[in-house]
């Protein structure tokens, strides 16, 4: 089990938190709270390996985190999206994406 | 100019004591002690200050403290965007610190701490003699210091 | 269907945001911005900010954008965010948004501000994709809008006001910083921004900086390397320190892609962090429709964004309507002018003065 990074009390700021959802990555079933990013929800559990690139098969994570590297690029109920933009969804199905994605 | 602290972000004595009141004001009362030495674009002390203490002329000269309005009140301390303003009480033994305090947890009066130096070195254990709070979260903490370490005591954390 | 409006902004950072409450009440405003909340990156800024009392100086980033939400949207400006800008068509004069549902929706403007942004600089150095190494903007982001640590030991590179303030932090959210690393021989940033990191028992070593990441699928350690006057690597200083987030921090790049897609002129001006696109004193672009603020105009400040969006709304105000701006827009360009002073003013106010003279060269 991943160390769970989930800031409890801060000097400055109080989270407003959504409602509690379920979502799975890879299988792994991961509790989120609506209104969070994908990428928020799932470095909260500990994972930071989102994708293998298409040549080199190389791991990635996020960089940027606001939509401009396209780092963090995951598979979302079957859509290429930004897991850094895309909000997480309760029974959201999010897989890595492996390779180049594929256009339906 | 000479700005030996861009190496490594620390004032050492020499620029330190040229911030420093007349030793006869130190000796007379709390005072505040700006460790403001950049011009950079900011000028929150001038207007925290309800007796006028602290003034700058433009935005990005240093701030100038006329001592003998400043009542270590410790308003500007809190308001300080910088977290650069200090209040330093050695008329009496042990001296009083006053630090900008924004972080968790929170000390208690009377609790004990660690006394840290502008390197971060842990130089000492001080007790929390006062908590004060602005609206926007910065806390203004005044701990009991050994008069020789006064001029050393910038932060304080929390040992529980 | 065409949606219209008299102002389309591009952008709810603090340059946005500034502009669309100028504009809001005045002429109908449509701000359009790609990320799930607006606010731009005012909204993970807990430090407070700097400047005077007009620039907000002493608030809290996140209390900036609060407030500035709430009066944009009392004003009546339409703020919809999700809605990335794909476009500017110039032949049916409207830019193309897709939403979170992959809908496309066409927005035309009287006039537009683009107000993108700018995005963190990478670095090269083995093994510099690994999971675990973020621009010091994504670790802000996690901590401070969802409440989440990027990591649990942390090594920052880059010692500028952004690599010390994500660091101070890290700090206020409890993660353990083991150092700042900075290849120049001073840091970068303010000297109290350093401070704050220093007392609380964080080092910087300036001549430092990254030679390899190491980890298999994530970051567990960083190899850093001592520079001499060179700013070459010496041989045998090198250091494996344990970490599982390396934040980079080691500069910004303005946000220009939109504007090269619309066809306005771009110029290269190293003060202003690179490639931007010509603008006048106004942040008239050389599509006169077509203004830009805020960091998409040249590195700076959030302090600088809100004025320079100030004044591209001013300007556009006067040309949309017979309105007398001038002594309003003055008043900007003498606030401008006092942030743009001092010894960390000299750089972009240098390049604002070599953009004066390209705009000039265009007949701007």
């Amino acid at each position: 089990m991943e160390f769970v990074r989930r800031i409890v009390e801060h000097p400055v700021l109080e989270y407003e938190k959504g409602k509690k959802i379920r979502f799975f990555f890879e299988d792994r079933e991961i509790e989120a709270f609506e209104g969070e990013t994908i990428a928020a929800a799932l470095e909260a559990a500990g994972v930071r390996w989102y994708r293998e690139t298409a040549k080199y098969g190389r791991k990635r994570g996020i960089f940027c985190a606001i939509g401009k590297c396209s780092s963090c690029l995951v598979v979302a109920d079957n859509r290429v999206v930004k897991a850094c933009q895309t909000l997480v969804k309760e029974g959201m199905i999010v897989k890595r994406l492996r390779g180049k994605p594929q256009i339906a | 100019m000479n700005t030996p602290w861009r190496k490594d972000g620390i004032l050492d004595n020499s620029v330190v004591s040229k911030l420093l009141p007349p030793e006869e004001l130190r000796n007379s009362k709390a005072y505040a002690l700006l460790e403001c030495v950049e011009n950079i674009p900011c000028d929150p002390c001038t207007r925290a200050c309800p007796f006028k203490a602290i003034t700058m002329e433009h935005i990005t000269d240093l701030p100038q403290i006329n001592w003998d309005r400043c009542t270590g009140c410790a308003l500007c301390v809190m308001a300080c965007p910088g977290l650069a303003i200090f209040i330093i009480d050695e008329t009496t033994d042990p001296a009083k610190v006053t630090v900008p305090y924004e972080m968790l947890p929170l000390p208690e009066v009377g609790e004990e701490v660690k006394l840290l130096s502008r390197r971060g070195e842990v130089i000492g254990k001080g007790k929390v003699l006062k908590l004060k709070v602005s609206k926007n979260k910065t806390y203004a903490v005044t701990v009991e210091v050994p008069r020789e370490r006064v001029h050393d005591v910038r932060a304080i954390r929390c040992i529980k | 269907m065409v949606e219209e409006y008299d102002v389309v902004i591009v952008g709810s950072g603090p340059a946005g945001l500034a502009a669309a409450e100028v504009l809001g009440g005045e002429v109908s405003v449509c701000v359009l911005d790609e990320q799930p909340y607006a606010g731009g990156q005012l909204i993970k800024q807990t430090h407070k900010f700097f400047g005077s009392k007009e620039h907000f100086a002493g608030w809290r980033g996140i209390d900036i954008a609060e407030y500035l939400i709430g009066e944009v949207k009392r004003r009546g400006v339409e703020l919809k965010q999700q809605h990335r800008v794909l476009g500017y068509y110039a032949e049916e004069d409207l830019v193309v948004a897709e939403d979170e549902n992959g809908k496309l929706h066409e927005i035309r403007g009287k006039k537009y501000l683009f107000a993108t942004g700018a995005m963190e600089n990478m670095f090269v150095f083995e093994n510099n994709d690994l999971p675990g190494i973020f621009g010091a903007g994504a670790a802000q982001t996690l901590m401070n809008m969802y409440g989440v640590k990027p990591g649990t030991r942390v090594v920052m590179l880059g010692a500028g006001n952004i690599g010390l303030i994500v660091s101070y932090q890290m700090l206020q959210a409890g993660i353990d910083v083991a150092m700042i690393l900075d290849a120049s021989p001073t840091i970068g940033g303010y000297h109290v921004h350093a401070a704050k990191v220093v007392r609380a028992g964080v080092p910087i070593r300036t001549r430092y900086t990254v030679k390899r990441a190491i980890g298999e699928d994530k970051l567990e350690a960083v190899e850093i390397v001592k520079l001499d006057e060179n700013w070459s690597p010496i041989d045998g200083t090198e250091e494996i320190v344990e970490a599982d987030l390396l934040c980079i921090s080691i500069g910004l790049s303005p946000v220009i892609e939109l504007f090269a897609q619309a066809g306005c002129r771009i110029e290269y001006v190293p003060f202003l962090g690179g490639y931007v696109p010509v603008h006048n004193k106004f942040m008239k672009t050389t599509n006169e429709k077509i203004f830009v603020a805020g960091d998409a105009s040249g590195i700076e400040e959030a302090s600088t964004a809100m004025v320079e969006g100030k004044i591209a709304a001013l300007a556009m105000l006067g040309d949309l309507k017979n309105v007398d701006i001038e002594d309003r827009i003055m008043h900007e360009f003498e606030s401008l002018a006092k942030l743009r002073t001092g010894f960390f003013g000299r750089r972009p106010k240098e390049g604002k003065i070599q953009m004066e003279k390209l705009a000039s060269k265009y007949g701007l």
